[in-house]
């Protein structure tokens, strides 16, 4: 059962086996399989529950409905615009349906850096579960639009390496407005898959209701504390208290820490909100002289990963380049400049193309709680990492020059378009600060990072807190550095296995068989 | 949410930054950029700033977003700032609301602050839109996110509006298309 903030008319007192906080890519994992297995669930969604109707495709509708703080979460620097979404299936509802592995060496890596023992094989299962629920595919090529054709050429032009993404769609129109939830129920979502199942299983989601607090005594936790909040103005409506013999902290990698700082617990060794990834991205947009019309069809189908290696000593590094749709507003306001020359821009709309330079980083940033309740991001680009983003921006800059197109716009304030392959230095020279430049990150993770050592990780190979008994935390905080070029799998995939081991111990954890 | 400025570069920016570091905890998450065009949950035409601010961001838009060129529409005729100003009335966080307010003060000011100009609203248009572009590209981050965070915010709010769609040839949401069709 789903049951939305506005139906609950008083204050609750409750009981369960577990209460899992989110719901999405982690949350909603561990719901469904946990209530399945016969478990009681009680999940709390801090955003609220939509449908395909409720879906307009009007951006300045949407990103106040579906993305926490309106799609306007920045690093307190304001550098770096952290998107996450905030409603029922929390970020799987607004992501790009992208849906990529982890890499085999990270696991090596993440021995390295937490002595974590588990290894690609231990999740063979897990991918096979997570992605027939999710019902992946490889896109077919026809769904390629003009704007990822343009990536497409060029792998078939140099043979570098690349391809068309695996997906979780069917059905899809490519109407285009993935990024704002998709109206025709093609994007199999959490919210269509995974909470579905959960509901019918017997599980009890609440949305628009927050997590306040975990309760702990000695022998581990006890519940959480809940308010249901008003839509609207966020203000606290009821309270929600529910004793569990389980809990789950699955609010995504910016706000899980921030909870168990909120609580007061599983910080014994200070690791908790440190170790934070963003994967900063930066857009790079192209003028052509034909229409491309970047807001329509599948917003991303094409990747090249030529630049991008992963390796037991570091990770994932490099960079890849990933073509990338959007909507007028959104697109707006990556550009510098502004006045006429910008409405001129502007008025090209539809011959605009563009593409993201993703770069993996090496955790850098931490997150602490603000005065508002809100987090407090804050991140440091390191000079190695500056290097790689230079280097994807001008590689991208040259996909587009090399297919034509006229002038490239780098999201800087202050960088006139462009024009060809002699200007690309000028990308040398950018620095990333804050006001000037502006990166997106669609890929938070770490804050809460697994491993074997209480010394060196805040949750166990099974993704339990080292120092509170039954307490997890299920989704892309417990990632010791960046997963992958996408998250959703990643977390899921672990959600999925950890869900499997909390199932094993369900007679310790829960008395039942 | 508060924002943070470094010591070493209010240390670089001498006594006007000072100042301006004085405005510096009202400063901008300036992260309105979700303006509706229409609704927010506020009464029609409430708002959440004074008219002096509702002015200066008035003032602004138009700046961002002028009337004619490329596009015939402008800010003003689509009520940006109204857009703008009514969803700042329902915002969930009013450390930001306040933080935005300070953005505007600081836009306001700042050239006064400096000693050199005027307050923005009483500068001629010309003289608006060189001072802008001085403010994004200050050497002070203070200025530069306040200038930025307003900028996206008008930016945002234009670009979710009709007038602004057929400006540029975005046909908008294909559902109100696929509805208009079965219509006909
Ligand atoms: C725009 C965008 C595009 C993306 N594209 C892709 C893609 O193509 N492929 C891919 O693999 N990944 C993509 N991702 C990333 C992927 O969706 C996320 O990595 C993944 O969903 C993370 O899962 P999670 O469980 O950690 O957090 P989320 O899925 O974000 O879920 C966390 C949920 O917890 C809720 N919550 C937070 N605090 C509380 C609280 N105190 N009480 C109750 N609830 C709370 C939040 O509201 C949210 O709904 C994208 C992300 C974004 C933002
Ligand atoms: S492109 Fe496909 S998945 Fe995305 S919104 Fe359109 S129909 Fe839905």
């Amino acid at each position: 059962m789903i049951v939305s903030g506005e139906t609950v008319t008083g204050d609750l007192t409750l009981d369960t086996d577990a209460v899992v906080v989110g719901s999405g890519a982690g949350g909603a994992v561990v719901a469904a399989l946990l209530a399945e297995a016969g478990i009681g669930v009680i999940a709390f969604e801090e955003g609220g529950h939509f449908e395909a109707r409720h879906f307009t495709q009007r951006e300045h509708e949407m990103y106040p409905l579906l993305y926490r703080l309106g799609g306007n979460q920045t690093t307190d620097d304001q550098l770096i615009t952290v998107m996450q979404g905030r409603c029922v299936g929390g970020s799987t509802v607004i992501n790009m349906a992208d849906c990529t592995p982890i890499p085999v060496a990270l696991f090596d890596h993440w021995r390295r850096r937490t002595g974590s023992r588990i290894q690609a094989a231990h999740l063979d299962d897990s991918y096979r579960r997570v992605r027939a629920s999710l019902g992946v595919t490889r896109l077919a090529g026809a769904t390629i639009n003009e704007n990822n054709a343009i990536l497409s050429r060029y792998l078939a032009r140099t043979g570098a390496r690349g391809g068309v993404f695996d997906s979780n769609r069917l059905g899809c129109i490519g109407a285009g407005f993935c990024m704002v939830g998709c109206s025709y129920n093609a994007k199999k979502a959490a919210h269509l898959t995974y909470i579905p199942r959960a509901s019918t299983a017997g599980a009890t989601i609440y949305a628009d209701c927050r997590a306040e607090r975990v309760i702990a005594g000695r022998r581990g936790v006890e519940g959480v504390e809940a308010w249901v909040i008003d839509r609207a103005t966020r203000a606290r409506r009821h309270r929600i208290s529910v004793s569990a013999r389980a809990v789950v902290i699955a609010a995504g990698a910016i706000h899980s820490p921030l909870l168990l700082l909120r609580s007061g617990l599983g910080n014994d060794n200070g690791l908790v909100g440190k170790n934070l990834s963003l994967q900063p991205q930066a857009p790079i947009t192209a003028l052509y002289d034909r229409t491309i019309d970047v807001f329509a069809g599948i917003p991303q189908t094409v990747y090249c990963d030529e630049w991008e290696t992963a390796s037991e000593e570091i990770g994932i590094s490099g960079f890849r380049l990933e073509t990338i749709g959007a909507g007028p507003a959104m697109a707006a306001t990556v550009l510098g400049g502004f006045g006429l020359a910008h409405k001129a821009f502007m008025s090209q709309f539809r011959r605009v193309a563009a593409m993201v330079a993703l770069v993996p980083d090496r955790p850098s940033g931490e997150v602490a709680p603000g005065d508002d309740g809100e987090a407090v991001i804050r991140y440091c680009p390191t000079e190695e990492y500056l290097g790689r983003l230079r280097a994807g921006m001008k590689a991208a800059a040259r996909v587009f020059l090399e297919d034509g197109a006229g002038g490239i716009v780098v999201p800087c304030e202050d960088t006139p378009p462009l024009r060809s392959v002699r200007d690309l230095d000028a990308i040398d020279k950018l620095v990333p600060e804050p006001g000037r430049m502006r990166l997106l990150s669609a890929h938070p993770q770490g804050t809460c990072r697994l491993g074997a050592s209480p010394a060196t990780s805040v949750v166990n190979e099974d993704l339990e807190s080292h120092f509170v008994r039954n307490l997890f935390v299920i989704d892309a905080s417990i990632f010791p550095s960046t997963s992958s070029t996408h998250t959703m799998i990643p977390t899921m995939v672990m959600a999925d296995r950890a869900a499997h081991r909390l199932l094993a111990r369900r007679a310790e954890l829960f008395g039942k068989r | 949410m508060m924002v943070t400025f470094p010591r070493r570069e209010l240390l670089k920016g001498g006594a006007a930054a000072a100042v301006l570091a004085a405005l510096a905890h009202l400063l901008p998450a300036c992260r309105q950029r979700d303006a509706p065009a229409s609704g927010g949950c506020g009464p029609a035409g409430e708002g959440a700033l004074s008219p002096r601010e509702h002015a200066i961001l008035e003032a602004f838009a138009d700046r961002i977003v002028p009337p004619g060129g490329a596009i015939a529409a402008g800010a003003q005729a689509t009520g940006v700032a109204r857009a703008i100003d009514r969803h700042l009335a329902c915002h969930e966080l009013p450390a930001l609301v306040n933080q935005f307010r300070g953005a505007l003060w600081l836009i306001e000011l700042s050239g006064v602050l400096t000693g050199r100009l005027r307050r923005f609203t009483a500068m001629s248009l010309p003289e608006r839109d060189g001072y802008l572009l001085g403010l994004c590209r200050s050497r002070l981050a203070l200025r530069r996110r306040a200038f930025a965070g307003l900028k996206q915010a008008c930016l945002f709010a234009f670009y979710s509006t009709p007038e602004a769609w057929s400006g540029i040839g975005y046909p908008g949401p294909l559902l109100d298309r696929a509805t208009r069709g079965a219509g006909a």
